[in-house]
């Protein structure tokens, strides 16, 4: 091997990986979500009547809270989804599909409440890019025919370059 | 030769190394959980019995069906059976025998100082339910005077 052509070959190199390493980095915004589990309030009777059972009681009590962090550098935007994991809600067999969870964002009139279902749904874009905070309401339609017991669904948030 | 193979493997694991946890937290997942109760709910609509003036015709049959039946109203997320009972507070012994029918059944079933499974139903809500109620006259025990009859209701799960 030449030792002359040392230098420049591992300075190529040293690019190369300065541009892998960088690219990724700035090109992704990450997101966060401090809550796990999220447990609904125990259903009681007056929910039943309502037909649902929900988050968002008064303006400013949310469900969930997003957050989104982009890198300084990095001057796109970004735009964040969601969907959940499976078609009905766990116990499998109570009949209970997962478009029954319906979401809003909090500053939302009850009105804008969407179903989820196992495809991707825009929850919201930001071509401006920059971090985020984002809080959510949900809310899960249930009655007197929904048979007792525990409902479990699990959401997945995406956030990808705008 | 083989040394810049060698190097350009390690960058490009090196490179890979560094970018999956960028992938990984554009992820994010929050199981959900909602707990459904058994719920069960009874309202008695109108629970004043009235007992017709009593003529020597209306005697005749041995029994008196008293006007205005019993209106129930029950909501419940499970399989439920309505009970009833004589009133622990009312005179037991002394008074006539009630015996009391759901509306579209056939025969009545008397009621006593322990619970008596008067109707059963689904899941629903604003299930109405009517009662008639018949006091027997022909029982030995009773004699002419005021009786004051409640009756203790008693909504549960089927399965209880």
């Amino acid at each position: 091997m030449d030792r002359s052509n040392i230098p420049a070959w591992t300075a190529s190199l040293l690019a190369l990986l300065g541009a892998l390493w960088a690219a990724p980095c700035l090109a992704d915004p990450s997101i966060r979500i401090e809550t796990r589990r999220l447990l609904l309030p125990l259903v009681t009777e007056q929910e039943l009547d309502a037909g649902r059972i929900e988050v968002d009681p008064a303006r400013g009590q949310f469900a969930l809270l997003v957050d989104i962090t982009v890198p300084k550098t990095d001057p796109r935007g970004w735009a964040l989804y969601l969907r959940a994991d499976r078609p009905s809600f766990a116990a499998e067999g109570r009949g209970k599909t997962s478009s029954d969870l319906e979401w809003k964002l909090d500053e939302a009139p009850s009105a804008e409440y969407r179903p989820i279902d196992g495809n991707e749904t825009l929850v919201l874009a930001d071509p401006e890019g920059g971090n985020a905070r984002i809080a959510l309401d949900v809310r899960v339609r249930m009655d007197w025919l929904t048979e007792p017991g525990m409902y479990d669904l699990g959401l997945l948030f995406r956030v990808e370059p705008y | 030769m083989r040394r810049a193979e060698s190097c350009a493997a390690l960058v490009a694991a090196v490179a890979l190394g560094a970018s999956s946890p960028a992938i990984a937290s554009s992820e994010a997942r929050v199981d959900l959980a909602v707990m459904v109760p058994p719920v069960q709910r009874m309202e008695v609509v109108h629970p004043a019995l009235v007992m017709p003036e009593l003529t020597v015709e209306a005697l005749v049959p041995g029994y008196v069906v008293l006007p205005r039946p019993i209106e129930l109203r029950i909501a419940s997320n499970t399989d439920w059976v309505l009970e009833l009972r004589m009133d622990e507070g009312a005179e037991r012994g002394r008074l006539p025998r009630h015996e009391v029918l759901r509306s579209g059944e056939q025969s009545y079933r008397v009621v006593s100082d322990t619970w008596v499974e008067i109707a059963q139903g689904g899941p629903g809500k604003d299930i109405a339910l009517e009662l008639r109620v018949r006091v027997a006259l022909d029982d030995a025990r009773v004699h002419s005077g005021a009786y004051e009859t409640r009756f203790d209701y008693r909504l549960k799960g089927a399965a209880e």
